[in-house]
């Protein structure tokens, strides 16, 4: 209820910042318009306002970036990685409550050898594109990730 | 002069019309700004910061009631406590240390040692006290959750402290030291938020490299705890002898290596060819997280008993003490550990590997210490 909250409002923001840049532009235009009809003053007053105005839409939009980036890092799922010693069998999995490093998890599916959880780590967005090896994805609404490189 | 009368000057005036009275009100409200500039440019900049400083106020106390109702929510969850813990908690909340007195600093340490003893054992009996039905795993975590919430507390505290000072006498110079701090306090406060949800669930933090490398290297070996939350094992490594310690896990324990690190010298009576201290150090800004480096000396954090303790024990048996530590931020190292840090494991214990063979012969003693909380880390 509070993150929806909290986008409606990010939204909101970002659309008014939006037409207060659009605006400053429009005033400077409409200035430099009235510069060419010979009225200089109104151009000192259209060039001191919309400098104003894109100033504050910039800082406003610049703050929303920021916390759009927070929010981001803050929605980012831990990951647990089972492992097998013998085989090389990995599954990657979301971390669950009970789960540490070194943890003894059962039995190989592969080799029937002792699988054990062999790191837990914060989700790396860019992971799937860098790893060379086959990943097959058998549970993809837990976001699990079984690799097997045996 | 405000946006919003700008753009209504400009909305009623057209700015392509001819009316010079508009000109002549925002040349008048130019000089007068000037004008008021001049004479109260200070105060408007002390407005302006306390202004700053109460918005961050005003985030800190969300932080701090955010922190307070996860740690409530997971002490009822886990402990299951007959009575309300609220009450219990809010004590613990404003608990302190006073340090012992400086004056003639000699002997310092061990009474500062005994102080935090005293205070952590207080801290553990109060929490197990509040969880009754919590296991020992579980009451280090929810310890650790009790800590970010006093340190979540404490800082609110003190910010609000020098806020409502510096507006009380109006002084710009207080203000000015608290708006200079406030990004690197709000920093701060916002990795503790990020650690209290990781000892909530248990997960391993950016700090826990050090435990883990060497939890790598006690698999299969026989362990024994040596030492208030220190866990030892006998290894080979490199054809050396090699005594590992970590703080025992996965509960979030840091223990006492210092301690451990005595006693293992005592019990091999001196003979130790090396020691080597693994531990996560804070990174300078533009340094890449997950780095290695190595250096001399006793790399481990806190207050200094336990740096002292390892620093005293090798000094006095001539033990070469050598240091590899993982580079990462503040928020990283309270925060759930990130890809680039457990990636830095196999790194390290390569780096590692390479000053034993090149600092000790086959067939000597060494100890490998791993430093850092274990929570979330077994070995």
């Amino acid at each position: 209820m509070d993150r929806e909250r909290g986008r409606t409002y990010f939204y909101i923001v970002a659309l008014f910042s939006m037409g207060i840049l659009i605006y400053s532009f429009y005033i400077l235009y409409n200035s430099l318009t009235s510069y060419q009809e010979g009225q200089t003053e109104n151009l000192y007053i259209g060039i001191v306002v919309a400098i104003i105005g894109i100033g504050l839409a910039f800082s406003s939009l610049t703050t929303l970036r920021k916390r759009a980036i927070m929010l981001k890092e803050m929605e980012k799922k831990v990951l647990a990685v089972e492992f097998c010693d013998k085989c090389s069998f990995k599954k990657v999995r979301l971390f669950e409550k009970g789960d540490y490093v070194n943890k003894k998890i059962g039995k190989c599916t592969q080799c029937n050898s002792e699988l054990s959880i062999n790191a837990i780590y914060l989700e790396d967005k860019k992971e799937p594109d860098k790893s060379p090896q086959r990943v097959s994805t058998s549970q993809p609404s837990s976001l699990t990730i079984t690799v097997c490189s045996a | 002069m405000s946006l919003n009368t700008v753009l209504q000057l400009g909305l009623l005036g057209g700015l392509g019309g001819e009316d010079s009275s508009i000109g002549t009100v925002i040349s008048t409200l130019m000089y007068f700004s000037f004008i008021l500039f001049i004479f109260f440019g200070q105060k408007i900049q002390l407005w302006t910061m306390l202004w700053n400083a109460s918005g961050s106020i005003k985030k800190l106390e969300y932080m701090k009631t955010e922190t307070k109702n996860l740690t409530l929510k997971t002490i009822r969850e886990i402990g299951k406590p007959k009575e309300d813990p609220a009450s219990r908690l809010n004590s613990l909340m404003e608990h302190f240390l006073i340090s012992p007195v400086d004056l003639d600093p000699a002997g310092i340490v061990p009474k500062l040692d005994h102080l935090l003893d005293v205070r952590d054992d207080k801290f553990k009996s109060d929490v197990e006290r509040i969880a009754p039905e919590a296991d020992d795993v579980q009451v280090n975590n929810l310890e650790n959750l009790v800590e970010v919430s006093l340190a979540l507390n404490t800082i609110f505290r003190i910010v609000r402290h020098f806020y409502l000072l510096g507006k009380k006498t109006s002084s710009f110079y207080l203000i000015l030291q608290l708006q200079m701090i406030l990004p690197l306090v709000m920093q701060q406060a916002e990795a503790l938020i990020g650690a209290s949800k990781a000892f909530a669930k248990g997960q391993p933090i950016g700090d826990g490299v050090g435990p883990l490398i060497v939890s790598k290297l006690m698999i299969g070996k026989r362990k024994r705890k040596i030492e208030k939350d220190v866990i030892v094992a006998k290894t080979k490594f490199e054809g050396r002898n090699a005594i590992v310690l970590k703080a025992e896990g996965p509960g979030g324990n840091v223990g006492k290596p210092g301690n451990a690190v005595r006693k293992i010298i005592t019990e091999n009576k001196g003979k130790i060819s090396m020691v080597v201290m693994i531990d996560a150090a804070l990174k300078f800004e533009g340094e890449k997280t997950g780095e290695i480096s190595e250096g001399i000396g006793a790399a481990i954090g806190g207050i200094g008993t336990e740096k002292f303790k390892i620093e005293e024990e090798t000094s006095k048996f001539k033990i070469p003490l050598y240091a590899i530590i993982i580079k990462e931020s503040i928020q990283e190292a309270i925060t759930p550990m990130k890809k680039e840090i457990n990636d830095a494991v196999d790194k390290a214990t390569d780096k590692v590997r390479s000053l034993v063979k090149e600092n000790s012969k086959k067939g000597d003693t060494i100890i490998i210490a791993g430093i850092g909380n274990s929570i979330g880390i077994g070995q």
